[in-house]
């Protein structure tokens, strides 16, 4: 019987080195696979992760935190989709063997089968590293966020708003092992850095409020001061705002918000499998079931958004600052505004004979198309508005991919090329097809703020989602429909 | 280094290794197979000495170095959850958090060792985090103390516990469900989740705390999803008693989910037969059914009087409230009409929210939140009991202690989470949908309708199934409507709600904080006849 003193004396991590290395990986990879029974296909992923973030409301520190956890995770494919997954954040030899154990039983053949047998190994593919890590990030020390936060909360002190935010140092790991059902092993081992800085400034009424925030791999790249001069900036540039009608409008919509439309769009790029949901779910680049090919037909090849735009993934690429999981080639969603590219799951792919772009947590993305300033975009305008930020977003008709949700934290009104009032908040309804196919102008790709819940046990069991880094320009977008207002600020 | 495994803790405490037939463990718990079985015993002791002692070298740690108060959260959370056509998964984690109280600052460390090692790195990084933000000087800070009941242990009630069945017999009660689901025409696809949960809970405290519980909760949803293939007839609905709840499989199996299916199911063929109409725009008289009066109660009661978005303190994250001065609109701000009457607690034992001791060591005790329709209380912690409007110490500002402070997982600093609310019925009120409903001449009805609020819990947006109603019966169905509304307007126009035999428990999640956590409650609701609702056609655009 192991003795859990001698394992703990030996086998425990060093936590104090916040993340877990590539050494340490490996041996809780094998240490797994001591215990697996030999099914062929299995992942094994050991995820470790900290963070350092400081929090503040009305001007104040509201709490500093330093947290590590690590998150080891073994799922088992087995013919006709039969999946299964145990997961544990304990790394003693006890803890493995007893997750090992529970993955070993629940590939019972007794459950019954899922989807298709894909016959298709799919994800051996190279797992990028080293575009995305940063010593600054790493190294941070919370006495330097404690001073930065007592600048970017000073001004808003002084001038008698009330400011709130946070600022978060990130550092991740991942050790991923594969074995598909041929044998072929691969183990990978990548790590990552990523840091976020948001600042809601508001007045003392609630009347106005401004927002700003930035994430990047590398906190060099945040400059926490101008976070919080922008959200300042915005909020004194958002007192006493006017209703006006809904309605159409010529509308400019900051990174930020353009931001919200495009992940829309490559969300919709996962293609559901038409074997599990039924003719007629395949989303909006389905066309439908051709009779003589004996096929699904979709728009691949067809123009779906403005022909300046194109929307990329690059795991490879230190702007975004993404991991490299699920560790792709570069994907090209739309080319021109051409749709290239649908992503697959493994079943999928090996019964359409496509390329294994698998769509799991892909949530990171750049789109380009044009280098037009705001300002331009703004003098160029004879009526309309400057949008800030979109909240809220949720579908009113998924076949046509209608969307309604609210603008906040800044609406501005547009005459003649200037901004002349700060403008009650809309609810919009629209669709993003229609928005991405009436552009006037796009200004440069900018990384914006984009954080995703890393870990969420309840809802899947899977505990750790890539970080989500999307770079996307300003859109100054025609006839875009407001179609209430809101009390909200 | 020294470590606490979950079997040193077994070992210590109910000693159960050596009983599986094959022995493999996960962690502490004997993990027993057969060739088609597996039973997860789980006789974990949160209450041994060996944990305690964890706590104590956090504690004092943080306390030697100087902290003024230190507490500690000691979670043990295991998952199981089961797929209605895939396996199933299992997962379990262990945390260590951390917080103290240095001259009116906090920090929060945490990890998922239980060592005293690491416990002594924990209660000095939490105290150094604190320390680090002391540039500007010590500041006051208020923090009530919560004295009473500082030491017990608590188990949920569980009668059928799914970390004790043989596996295959959890598995056949879901199935068996779903099963009976297939056999249904029309049902194109369920969306369903059943996650097992048991979770032991420590919190320990440099004022004495020592309180221990056993959480066995059960997270369920269903939704069906129709199709008609023959006429395109499309439609979904949510079987609200197959919902999360505390306790184990007996609440899937004893309640009486396939009639409830079976009733929804009945319910969309008799939609369908109805006519169709476009969405009828303008004002109208409506009935909405529990389901959708929980989710109105849920966000724009629960989550607006949860005080510190009220104050702005989540202006950044979760978003703040239209309850804009909390302090001098308590007993005075109209919310709705008098017939309003909402309470909060986690103490129902159908509640998902409910436990013994909340995560600053609080009993939670029940809330009126809104008496009549006046805001009666806040929601707090006690963090934020006695805080002014500036955000500065000012005692007794909002009442007693309430408990509705939460830390999903030791992972998490505890922030106040929305507890399990209660929207009263009126006594003389109708006892049934359809006498609710037969007193409505002309209007409209919405069945489960999705709510969302802006991020100051103000304006709203609601759409889901909506009928036409003419003589107290459905007469048409209508395409694409939806409602808009102001907080404060629908409730002052709430003109007649269900008696308490229309009660129904829903039950929520809510995401909030930064790093963004989760938590769930129930609504126990009634239905609600509204006058003047703004019905919008939710495709039309500007």
């Amino acid at each position: 019987m192991i003795n859990s003193v001698d394992i703990c004396e030996n086998k425990t991590p060093d936590m104090g080195r916040k993340i877990l290395g590539e050494s340490e990986g490996k041996r809780i990879v094998q240490s797994l696979l001591s215990t697996l029974s030999p099914i062929p296909s299995v992942e094994l992923k050991v995820m470790s992760y900290w963070t350092s973030n400081n929090k503040w409301g009305r001007n104040k520190v509201t709490i500093s935190s330093d947290t590590q956890d690590v998150i080891v995770s073994v799922t088992r494919n087995y013919d006709h989709g039969r999946r299964t997954q145990a997961v544990t954040n304990q790394i003693d030899e006890v803890s493995l063997k007893g997750v090992a154990g529970i993955a070993n039983f629940y590939g019972n053949p007794f459950w019954p089968a899922r989807e298709p047998d894909t016959g298709f190994s799919p994800r051996q593919h190279a797992l990028n590293e080293g575009a995305v890590w940063s010593d600054l990030t790493y190294n941070r020390a919370p006495g330097e966020n404690a001073n930065l936060i007592a600048t970017l909360t000073r001004e808003s002190k002084e001038r008698k708003f009330l400011s709130a935010g946070y600022l978060e140092a990130y550092a991740g790991s991942l050790t991923w092992y594969t074995r598909d059902k041929w044998g072929n092993e691969t183990t990978r081992f990548t790590k990552l850095t990523q840091a976020q800085c948001s600042a809601t400034v508001r007045t003392t009424d609630g009347t106005s409020s401004g927002w700003a925030g930035a994430s990047s791999y590398d906190l060099a790249h945040i400059d926490g001061v101008a976070i919080a001069m922008k959200a300042l900036d915005k909020c004194v540039a958002g007192l006493n705002p006017v209703r006006i009608e809904p309605g159409r409008y010529t509308t400019i919509l900051e990174p930020t918000a353009s931001a919200e439309f495009f992940k829309l769009v490559v969300n919709l790029t996962a293609r559901r499998q038409p074997e599990m949901f039924g003719i007629g779910n395949g989303g909006p680049f389905a066309i439908g079931y051709d009779k003589a090919l004996e096929r699904y037909r979709t728009k691949l090849g067809l123009k779906v958004i403005d022909e300046r735009i194109s929307i990329t993934h690059d795991p490879m690429d230190p702007r975004l600052g993404t991991l490299g999981y699920p560790g792709l080639d570069r994907i090209e969603y739309v080319v021109n505004g051409v749709l290239t590219t649908l992503t697959n799951n493994g079943a999928h792919a090996s019964n359409e004979l496509t390329q294994d772009t698998i769509y799991q947590e892909r949530e990171s993305f750049r789109v380009d198309g044009g280098s037009v300033p705001i300002e331009e975009m703004i003098a160029s305008t004879k009526r309309g508005l400057l949008v800030t930020r979109l909240w809220g977003i949720e579908y009113v008709d998924i076949s046509s991919v209608l969307v309604t949700g609210t603008t906040r934290d800044g609406l501005w009104l547009i005459e003649n090329g200037v901004i002349t009032k700060a403008v009650r908040n809309f609810r919009f309804t629209e669709s993003p097809f229609f928005v991405l196919n009436n552009v006037d102008l796009i200004g440069e790709s900018v990384p914006v703020f984009n954080p995703v819940n890393r870990r969420s046990v309840l809802s899947s069991l899977k505990h750790f989602n890539a970080i989500a880094s999307v770079s996307v320009p300003a859109l100054k977008v025609n006839d875009f429909s407001f179609t209430s207002t809101i009390d909200a600020i | 280094m020294m470590k606490i495994s979950r079997r040193d803790v077994v070992k210590s405490g109910a000693g159960l290794l050596g009983t599986g037939v094959l022995g493999l463990t996960l962690g502490a718990q004997p993990v027993q197979f057969d060739s088609n079985s597996i039973v997860i015993s789980t006789d974990f002791d949160i209450q041994d000495p060996a944990i305690r002692e964890i706590a104590s070298a956090c504690i004092d740690t943080a306390i030697s170095r100087g902290a003024k108060y230190c507490d500690v959260r000691m979670t043990f959370t295991k998952y199981l959850g089961v797929g209605a056509y895939a396996a199933p998964g299992l997962s379990e984690t262990m945390e260590l958090g951390v917080r103290a109280l240095v001259d009116g600052y906090w920090g929060f460390a945490s990890s998922p060792i239980w060592s005293r090692e690491e416990a002594g790195r924990l209660g000095a990084a939490a105290y150094d985090q604190a320390t680090a933000n002391l540039i500007d000087g010590p500041r006051q800070i208020a923090f009530r103390s919560a004295a009473e009941e500082s030491i017990g242990h608590w188990v949920m009630p569980v009668e059928q516990d799914p970390f004790r069945l043989n596996f295959n017999e959890v598995y056949d009660a879901i199935n068996g469900i779903h099963q009976f689901i297939s056999r249904l025409k029309h049902i194109l696809d369920t969306n369903r989740k059943t996650v097992f949960q048991k979770q032991y809970r420590g919190f320990f405290s440099s004022d004495g705390h020592r309180q221990t519980q056993v959480l066995n909760r059960t997270f369920a949803s269903l939704v069906l999803a129709f199709n008609n293939r023959e006429t395109g007839d499309t439609g979904g609905f949510s079987v609200d008693s197959y919902r999360s709840s505390p306790g184990g499989l007996e609440t899937l199996r004893d309640r009486p989910i396939r009639e409830d299916i079976q009733k929804e199911y009945d319910e969309m063929i008799e939609t369908w037969k109805l006519p169709m109409k476009p969405a009828e725009i303008g004002r109208f008289d409506a009935i909405v059914d529990q389901n959708g009066m929980a989710k109105l109660t849920s966000c724009s009661i629960g989550f607006a009087t949860e005080l510190d978005r009220a104050l702005g303190f989540e202006a950044n994250a979760s978003g703040t409230s239209y309850i804009v001065d909390p302090a001098s609109m308590l007993g005075t701000f109209v919310i709705g009409s008098s017939k309003i009457n909402i309470s909060a607690n986690r103490s129902d034992l159908d509640g998902i929210a409910t436990v013994a001791w909340d995560d600053e060591g609080v009993k939670p005790r029940r809330s009126q939140l809104i008496k009549n329709g006046i805001l009666n209380e806040m929601q707090t912690t006690r963090e934020l009991l006695d805080i002014d409007v500036n955000g500065d110490y000012s005692k007794e500002k909002y009442g007693e202690l309430q408990g509705y402070s939460v830390s999903p997982t030791g992972i998490f600093a505890p922030v106040n989470y929305t507890p399990n609310l209660h929207l009263e019925g009126d006594a003389s009120g109708p006892v049934s949908m359809n006498e609710l409903r037969s007193g409505l001449d002309k209007g409209m009805e919405l069945k489960q309708p999705h709510i969302s609020l802006d991020y100051q819990q103000s304006t709203g947006f609601a759409s889901g199934t909506a009928y036409e109603i003419k003589g107290g019966k459905r007469v048409s169905r209508l395409m694409n409507a939806g409602i808009l509304f102001r907080s404060s307007e629908i409730w002052n126009n709430v003109v007649d709600l269900g008696g308490k035999e229309t009660e129904m428990c829903i039950s929520l999640n809510q995401k909030k904080g930064e790093p963004e956590g989760e938590a769930h409650h129930t609504v126990r609701a009634v239905p609600a006849r509204i006058k003047d609702l703004t019905f919008i056609d939710i495709t039309r655009k500007a």
